[in-house]
């Protein structure tokens, strides 16, 4: 099969339920082989997307190509390339994990000596390998066990998960995660969530979804560079301690001082600059290790007193916060 | 093809594994067990109740039971038949959409007309062993205390309330195609049922509906003859198909 760079192109969708747009001009890519972290806030349009993806919703406008073949509502064909599970997976409670793997395995044309051999394996990664017991007694976190056991179970080129962590336990949330790292090495995996710490745990690339649209797009490099250049705060006992320091620092040739803070809003990253911060004692300042040092040293040459200094991180909690419009969160970090 | 095979085998599975096959036979050999066996008591009954009778001024002659007592009082329970299994059938699709064990069928590529399709043999299958029970434990009962021979067109009649059923079944899947509740499916299909009593008032239409077949006791007696019920059986053929059609395409168009 001809393989594209892209698994899954999203191009210009839109959505409509009633007069409620879910989706506006949605558009987006996953890379092959990558892990892909998809995050909203509840009624973001996660789940729709998904859906959309998969054939079960039709789109008001737009194409979806998974490995370049056009996604059409109520034609599943493209789905044989993909493993699904669903936020709540629910099973058929009569049957025992190895039966409902074997069921899917028959669905997906899975010959019978490859089902012999990968079912088995597939219970063992997601540890259900001995469970005899029928479907119905199994706790969520075993069915979403279960559930990633039967998306992977066809060996697909994409994965989905819809909040596949989002009603676990702490210790179901981490095995999970577990599970779609190891599963990220054959196949690529686009998983939505609004769980932020699961997103740094495990994704290459984020999409912020907001609005009916991408609103945020990067990697978790690009977050983690947001931070290199997130400067820092001292916070003086004075408005008085604070102008010295100013000029002082000024004097000293370091960093740019614009006298005010301000947010870079031609980027879609917050930059910050030297300055007064909104609070009156405070002064933001840019840079990292080297100017905190500088910074260090003119305190104690000019005997100032501070009540802390703090490093500025942008947090992809932060992030996620600024997207959605609430700046407040992102300067009180 | 495989796909199918799948889902019929998981489909029968349910039918054991829940109970319902088993619930179904044995309802099925009662109903079969219960005509021969009421109509063998029906002397015996009104000897009991002979004095009270008597005290009462009515006086009951000698009760002579044939096989067509028996084979009558097996369709006066033919809409029961038809009732028990529509009860258990009702919440067959309806049961996937709320419980959401569809969504992982149909993300591995299966169409959801396969669904349907293994849905309604599975049913059939049932339906047919069933009612296969119920006829030959009342066929087999008749004709060890009576004689069978004594009662016109008793296979026509069975077969009459047969169709039926295959009919109500797909009957059912179509109304679960469109509706959310087994209990609106069960409404859906009772009201197209009631609906068609009321234009049967009407000999010339009546002649035409599927309900027309729950009149098929009229063949025992030769009242009537199978050529009446040709219509009826065309109409009832016919609607089945389309109403099985109608399901098989309606739920592509369906949001699961």
């Amino acid at each position: 099969m001809h393989e594209e760079k892209n698994i899954l192109e999203v191009s210009h969708i839109s959505k409509r339920f009633g007069s409620k747009a879910v989706l506006k001009d949605l558009t987006f890519q996953v890379e092959r082989h990558s892990i892909y972290g998809f995050i909203g806030r509840n009624g973001a349009g996660k789940t729709t997307t998904m859906k959309l993806i998969l054939g079960l919703f039709s789109a008001d406008e737009g194409q979806i190509l998974v490995n370049g073949e056009p996604v059409r509502f109520g034609k599943n064909h493209t789905n044989r390339l993909i493993g699904y599970l669903p936020d709540v997976p629910e099973f058929y409670g009569y049957m025992t994990p190895a039966e409902y793997l074997e069921f899917c395995g028959e669905l997906t044309g899975m010959p019978r000596k490859k089902r012999q051999e990968r079912i088995p394996q597939m219970l063992d990664m997601v540890g259900l390998s001995g469970e005899n017991r029928r479907i119905q007694g199994f706790s969520r976190g075993m069915k979403q066990r279960l559930g990633i056991a039967q998306a992977l179970l066809p060996e697909p080129e994409l994965l989905i998960c819809d909040e596949p962590t989002s009603a676990l336990d702490p210790l179901g949330r981490r095995e999970i995660l577990e599970i779609l790292k190891r599963a990220s090495a054959y196949t690529t995996v686009l998983f939505s969530t609004h769980i932020l710490p699961d997103v740094e745990r495990i994704c290459d690339k984020i999409g912020i979804l907001h609005g009916g649209g991408l609103a945020w797009e990067g990697t978790m490099e690009d977050v983690h560079r947001m931070n290199r250049g997130g400067g820092f705060l001292l916070e003086f006992e004075t408005a008085e301690e604070r102008e010295k320091f100013a000029r002082a620092w000024q004097g000293a040739g370091t960093g740019s001082f614009s006298g005010e803070c301000r947010s870079d809003s031609s980027s879609e990253v917050r930059h910050l600059t030297a300055g007064f911060s909104d609070a009156s004692a405070c002064f933001l300042c840019d840079g990292d290790s080297a100017e905190m040092k500088q910074a260090m040293e003119i305190l104690l040459r000019e005997n100032l007193q501070i009540r802390k200094m703090e490093k500025q991180e942008l947090t992809l909690e932060n992030l996620f916060l600024k997207v959605l419009g609430d700046d407040e969160e992102v300067h009180g970090s | 093809m495989r796909q199918f095979t799948a889902f019929v085998k998981k489909e029968w599975m349910e039918q054991v594994r829940s109970g319902r096959l088993w619930l179904l036979m044995i309802l099925f050999v009662l109903f079969g067990v219960l005509s021969p066996a009421l109509a063998k008591m029906t002397p015996w009954m009104f000897e009991m109740m002979g004095d009270t009778l008597k005290e009462q001024g009515l006086s009951i002659g000698k009760i002579e039971v044939t096989a067509f007592t028996s084979w009558q009082q097996y369709y006066k329970n033919s809409f029961m038949l038809l009732l028990v299994p529509a009860v258990l059938f009702s919440g067959s699709v309806t049961g996937e959409y709320q419980k959401g064990t569809l969504i992982p069928v149909l993300t591995k590529g299966v169409s959801p007309g396969i669904v349907i399709a293994a849905k309604w043999i599975v049913q059939m299958v049932t339906w047919s062993i069933c009612y296969g029970l119920a006829f030959g434990i009342t066929w087999a009962y008749t004709a060890y205390f009576w004689d069978n021979g004594k009662v016109s067109h008793w296979f026509s009649a069975g077969m009459c309330i047969y169709l039926l059923g295959c009919w109500v079944i797909a009957l059912l899947l179509a109304g679960s195609v469109f509706l959310k509740s087994g209990m609106s499916v069960l409404l859906f299909a009772g009201g197209i049922t009631a609906g068609c009593y009321f234009p049967g008032m009407i000999p010339q239409i009546a002649e035409w509906l599927p309900t027309r077949l729950m009149s098929a006791e009229s063949l025992l007696n030769g009242a009537a003859s199978p050529e009446d019920f040709g219509k009826a059986v065309l109409v009832t053929c016919v609607t089945g198909i389309l109403l099985f059609i109608c399901a098989v395409t309606g739920i592509r168009r369906k949001r699961v």
